[in-house]
């Protein structure tokens, strides 16, 4: 898989929450300035429970 | 006390007198035999509205001829299209499965339609009103008049309601109807509104948070200030995240995930109750209480338990502001606010224990925290308080209550449900919650022009986006119409879409999920009858269902 911008943001088709890199998801773990690809895949959507392959880049 | 009475052809006798609450008129019906087919109270504590809408003798002839058709149609569905029961204006709706009579209380509507110059009910079909208006629609004609302001349609069963949609959907996906009926006496819901109603449609309209606003209301029915009852889902942002952010991280999926066990626990304690009787309302004994308890011991640590029916009960008026049971009250509007001024009530009180005898729960978090650099008024705290009373107990009691009854409605699902429990209950959870959403729809409001299949949504126009159909959205979901606990991805809209997703989903999933598997261990024969479902354009309720069982030893 080729890697996308690190800096995309990407959104969960489940709910419409957007990954936002800069930001991460520090409750979950995930540190601000982090790249979705290098989210872990047991990572989760933190509004809906939606798992990371829900997930699509935004645009 | 006065009475009158008539005989259908089909020997249905209908009495209407006026004795009852508030010595209000009721409408008795019964059948050839003399069974009670049911009884309907008209019980508006507002005589002047009562008249203006019902005539001076406070309606009884009126209705009394008007529902003599839709009784025939009643008692003879099988030869009457239910387009017809519509088409005559009915006021009489049969709830699904149930033997109820049911009075749509509602008629003025049609009357004043037709007096300010609208199309007379009867001869009503979608694209009314203005589309960029005056356009035609198809030349295909719907398969029954579909008028979503009418309570009548709402009375329909689900799947016929969802032929319409399925309708709509192909041939008119961005549809005008007219104003729905006013809430009160005097106040009239002035516009009517475009219904979208499919799946990519809606998820667009939901994430162009920017263009349509919840500002102005988020119910088809226009309730005034309706920011002051329920805080935050009538806001956009960064107004409205600023409030979700408060309590948001109480409620997420992570956090639920914490609950799991405790969550389980409260229902295995519940159907402990339970399962020695055999039989009873599953609603009253199980479905109402699981939330009730989680969320008033669990996050607000609310013990009493007077206090904790009084929210229970509270929630479900608040989404019930329509249906005839609770016509007593008063109109819609009166029923909705009476509800929330019970819920603030015991809100006030719990934030002045809480900031008292501050503990480790929701309540005590929600006092302390600042918005906008401040703590919240009383107001706002009440109204917060309102909206997570309304959105955590009663959606998630017909959640379940669909569940248990889709899961009987297609046993091959079931048996593969109980063949592996653990591995499959996910799946189902959301495949009864497409099938079967809580909540059928929630509103926009337009603040700049927009296009969307073609069709102009201007400034100040009101959307709503209807979740119902965007499940049954074959454009989504191969075989919409099978029930398939299965299905993946199953991504519903029961929960809504972008910046408004429900904040409650996965409380509300677990407490699905955990009183099925109680149900599976514990009252592993249970049978439910036919539902009684609440009368509404906006809750997909069941009020009633109930169940019987092979009764456990305590």
């Amino acid at each position: 898989m080729s890697r996308s911008d690190p800096a995309k943001q990407w959104i969960c088709q489940s709910c419409g929450y957007v990954y936002d890199p800069k930001r991460g998801d520090p409750d979950g773990g995930i540190a601000p300035g982090t790249p979705f690809e290098d989210i872990p895949d047991t990572w989760f959507c933190p509004v809906c429970g939606a798992s990371k392959r829900d997930f699509v880049v935004e645009g | 006390m006065t009475a009158v009475g008539a005989v259908t052809p089909d020997g249905l006798t209908i009495r209407a007198s006026r004795h009852g609450p508030k010595d209000s008129p009721s409408i008795q019906t019964s059948a050839r035999s003399g069974r009670s087919i049911g009884k309907t109270w008209l019980a508006y504590n507002d005589p002047e509205w009562l008249a203006k809408r019902h005539g001076a003798d406070g309606g009884i002839s009126r209705i009394l001829g008007a529902m003599t058709a839709a009784l025939q149609a009643a008692a003879n569905e099988a030869t009457v299209t239910p387009a017809r029961l519509v088409a005559n204006d009915s006021l009489l709706a049969r709830r699904r499965g149930s033997n109820r009579s049911r009075l749509d209380a509602r008629r003025g509507r049609s009357r004043r339609s037709a007096r300010n110059g609208g199309p007379a009910l009867a001869s009503m079909s979608v694209g009314r009103a203005p589309r960029e208006k005056g356009e035609a629609v198809s030349k295909n004609a719907p398969p029954m008049d579909i008028d979503l302001s009418s309570l009548g349609f709402w009375a329909r069963p689900y799947e016929e309601r969802e032929r319409a949609f399925h309708w709509l959907r192909d041939h008119d996906p961005v549809s005008w109807h007219r104003p729905p009926e006013p809430l009160a006496p005097g106040l009239e819901n002035a516009k009517g509104f475009w219904a979208i109603v499919r799946y990519e449609d809606i998820k667009q309209v939901s994430r162009s948070a920017k263009v349509f606003s919840s500002a102005q209301g988020v119910f088809l029915d226009d309730f005034p200030q309706l920011e002051t009852i329920l805080s935050f889902i009538v806001m956009d942002d960064p107004r409205h995240q600023a409030l979700r952010n408060i309590t948001q991280a109480a409620f997420s999926p992570r956090n639920i995930r914490r609950m799991e066990q405790q969550i389980d626990a409260m229902a295995r304690r519940i159907v402990d109750e339970v399962a020695p009787l055999g039989s009873g309302d599953l609603c009253e004994l199980v479905f109402k209480q699981l939330p009730g308890r989680v969320f008033a011991e669990v996050f607000v640590g609310l013990k009493d338990v007077h206090r904790r029916e009084v929210l229970i009960e509270g929630a479900e008026q608040l989404g019930a502001w329509a249906d005839p049971s609770y016509a007593h009250i008063g109109p819609p509007l009166a029923v909705f606010q009476d509800a929330a001024q019970r819920i603030m009530k015991i809100a006030f009180e719990e934030a002045d224990r809480s900031r008292r005898e501050p503990d480790d729960n929701l309540m005590s978090w929600v006092v302390r925290a600042q918005h906008e650099g401040q703590a919240m008024t009383e107001a706002e705290l009440g109204a917060f308080f309102t909206l997570l009373v309304g959105a955590a107990n009663d959606t998630s009691r017909h959640a379940m209550a669909h569940a248990v009854l889709n899961l009987q409605h297609h046993p091959d699902q079931k048996a593969l449900l109980l063949e592996d429990f653990a591995g499959r209950i996910d799946a189902a959870v959301e495949e009864s919650l497409r099938w079967s959403p809580p909540l059928m729809h929630f509103r926009r409001t337009a603040l700049e022009d927009f296009e969307l299949d073609g069709v102009t949504i201007r400034a100040g126009d009101k959307v709503v986006l209807w979740y119902c159909s965007a499940n049954r959205d074959e454009r989504e979901f191969p075989e919409p119409d099978r029930f398939d606990i299965q299905r993946s991805p199953n991504r519903h809209l029961s929960f809504g879409h972008g910046p408004h997703y429900c904040m409650g989903a996965a409380l509300g999933r677990q407490m699905v999920k955990s009183t099925l598997r109680q149900f599976a261990s514990h009252m592993p024969d249970l049978v439910v009858g036919e539902p009684a479902m609440l009368l509404s354009n906006f809750m997909n309720g069941v009020l009633s269902l109930k169940g019987t069982w092979t009764p456990r030893a305590e």
